[in-house]
């Protein structure tokens, strides 16, 4: 085990720093001199040359990454030019926001799609399942920012029941805080409920099929004790993996649900520097994120491994 | 598992190939399911194709005595705000929604599967430098890594394909190389290599038709995945801005007039949920045809 987790870690290690360098060339797809589209056609000659300088343009490359790495690990991310202000501070700002969020869906997606493909598994072929797999079918289909409009439409204008934007702590309003977060857990939701419910429907119906579960019935144990106890166990390993492939994917749903319910989070702010070319906070942004998701896929499989002891030595 | 899976395989190749095709086509179309995806998507190919017979108005040209018209038997959806009918801005929409899903998928699933191809046959030190990179790829959601992209090279149609293109790739890349490493250790792989076969014929004579099915069907699926992403990108501002006609910017635009004209919202989004469930259902179809066990794997 301990073997398995070095490797891991060294693994993650790797992929951090690529992370990394991922994120540093961003800006160098920056057609022509990033500098002058950072501050604008405006920018005196003086301001220019103090920036190329600040960001160690005159440098060579591999010089350039060290010094921006060096930067990253000290919490420094650069300033944005739009709201003159250090992106780290920008982000951390905004991040408890974003983790509620997420953290809420990806709690109630991963609950409801297990129960809901565990359900669709056992009664197989019924007007149930039918049921399920269709909305499963849609739901990985609809753009979660039209349903977020949808929401708004049939449940804040037309019923008049939820906010329709907004947020609120839930620290200083937890009633106001969770009727504005109603809409937008429910748009992050639904694609991976959808994700999640599809998985362990396929992964629970080849469980059912394996020799030990025919040998726990045969012995004469009752059905629900062998669904339950035998076989969801087992058919839930595959479903842990893919919390982290469904993280990834609310982290990019979070920055629609923000824009379309106006939520003051991560996501926002990285469609509002996108819209103004803040590349700081853009750059900023794809890197933590990646580091976070790394982190999280490490955590994800180190569990895995403990879980099921066969996944240690692949 | 993978070795029963390659007994099996060789085996079924004993019989003719044309019947193999017909197999799958069978039992493919044997479904209502895929009978319907495959429906939606001809009906979305016929639109794009014949936009311009399909509707008598343009999609761009403003006129705003007509400007936000409620649907009628003249314009069946109504006008958005600048008085263009909103049926033909749909029609022409999905000009952009299969362009950019049918281009960028096969763009990067080519560039993706090369560069698993590669990882997988040579391993080595250029094998794992592949494959760590496209694991930091994939630690970045496609929708942020396309925006970032976006942003850095400035909008429009050719950026929005490099970023789907690259932000894809990952998938491709990795089910290649699992696949071309269990593929290598088959005996006809070594039997070609005794011959006298070189790395290139190995390759892509002998790997790439044997690894081929699963990759099918994730292009399949990949491709309403990339519809849906390049809708998410219009609708936030950052992918193809108007005036020319996508869904998803057609979703942004009616937004400000929800209250009075849902429709402007509504319709466009209708038409992004039925072509992705369209590529998805023939997908799922494609992959139940082709080989049952890889569900719950794509």
């Amino acid at each position: 085990m301990a073997g398995f987790i070095v490797r891991r870690l060294i693994q993650a290690l790797i992929v951090i720093f690529l992370v990394t360098v991922i994120s540093f060339l961003l800006l160098q797809l920056i057609p022509g001199d990033p500098v002058l589209r950072i501050l604008g056609q405006r920018a005196t000659q003086e301001s220019i040359d103090e920036l190329t300088h600040e960001l160690g343009l005159d440098l060579p490359i591999h010089v350039q990454y060290f010094k921006w790495v060096g930067g990253v690990f000290r919490g420094d991310l650069g300033k944005s030019f739009i709201f003159h202000e250090d992106v780290s501070k920008l982000v951390r700002e905004r991040f408890p926001v974003t983790a509620y969020l997420t953290f809420l869906s990806l709690a109630l997606s991963t609950i409801i799609g297990i129960m809901a493909g565990v359900i669709s598994a056992v009664k197989r072929a019924t007007i149930v399942d039918s049921f399920i797999t269709l909305f499963a079918n849609i739901g990985i289909a609809v753009p979660t920012f039209w349903l977020g409009i949808l929401g708004i439409y049939f449940f804040g204008l037309k019923l008049g029941w939820l906010p329709i934007e907004g947020w609120t702590s839930p620290l200083v309003n937890f009633w106001e805080s969770t009727r504005q977060a109603i809409m937008p857990v429910f748009a992050l939701s639904v694609p991976n409920i959808a994700v999640v419910a599809r998985q362990t429907r396929s992964s629970m119906l080849e469980t059912i099929h394996q020799d030990y579960i025919r040998t726990a019935t045969s012995k004469g144990l009752r059905k629900r004790i062998v669904l339950y106890k035998h076989a969801l166990r087992n058919a839930l390993i595959p479903v842990v993996t893919l919390v982290g492939v469904t993280l990834t994917f609310m982290i990019g749903g979070e920055v629609l649900v923000e824009t379309v319910f106006n939520i003051p989070g991560v996501g926002r702010l990285l469609v509002r520097a996108a819209l103004d070319r803040d590349f700081l906070i853009v750059q900023g942004i794809v890197l933590i994120i990646g580091i976070i998701v790394t982190l999280t896929n490490l955590v994800i499989d180190i569990t895995y491994g403990w879980i099921d002891p066969r996944i240690r030595y692949r | 598992m993978t070795e029963t899976g390659v007994t099996s395989d060789s085996q079924g190749t004993l019989k003719p190939h044309i019947s193999e095709s017909r197999r799958i086509l069978k039992v493919m179309f044997g479904r209502w399911v895929v009978i319907l995806g495959t429906v939606i998507i001809l009906l979305i190919v016929v639109m794009a194709i014949f936009a311009p017979l399909l509707t008598q108005y343009d999609p761009i040209k403003i006129n705003l005595p007509d400007s936000l018209q409620q649907p009628s038997g003249q314009h069946l959806l109504g006008t958005d705000e600048m008085g263009r009918d909103l049926l033909t801005r749909i029609i022409y929409g999905s000009r952009i929604a299969l362009l950019v899903g049918i281009t960028a998928v096969t763009g990067s699933g080519v560039v993706g599967m090369l560069l698993g191809l590669i990882a997988g046959y040579f391993g080595g030190w250029l094998g794992t430098i592949i494959m760590r990179f496209m694991d930091a790829l994939m630690s970045l959601p496609p929708l942020i890594l396309m925006l970032a992209i976006a942003v850095m090279i400035g909008g429009g149609v050719i950026t929005i394909l490099i970023a789907l293109g690259i932000a894809l790739m990952p998938t491709y890349c990795r089910l290649m190389c699992g696949q071309v490493l269990s593929a290598k250790e088959n005996d006809y792989v070594m039997a070609a290599n005794v011959l006298g076969a070189g790395n290139l014929r190995v390759m892509f004579r002998h790997l790439v038709p044997n690894v081929f099915p699963p990759l099918l069907v994730l292009i399949t699926l990949d491709i309403g995945f990339a519809i849906l992403t390049e809708a998410a990108l219009s609708f936030l501002g950052i992918g193809i801005n108007p005036p020319t006609p996508t869904w998803g910017n057609m979703v942004a635009g009616g937004q400000r007039y929800l209250f009075t004209h849902p429709v402007m919202s509504i319709a466009p989004g209708l038409a992004i949920v039925l072509v992705v469930l369209g590529f998805n259902l023939v997908g799922d179809g494609l992959r139940d045809a082709l080989d049952p066990r890889l569900r719950g794997r794509i």
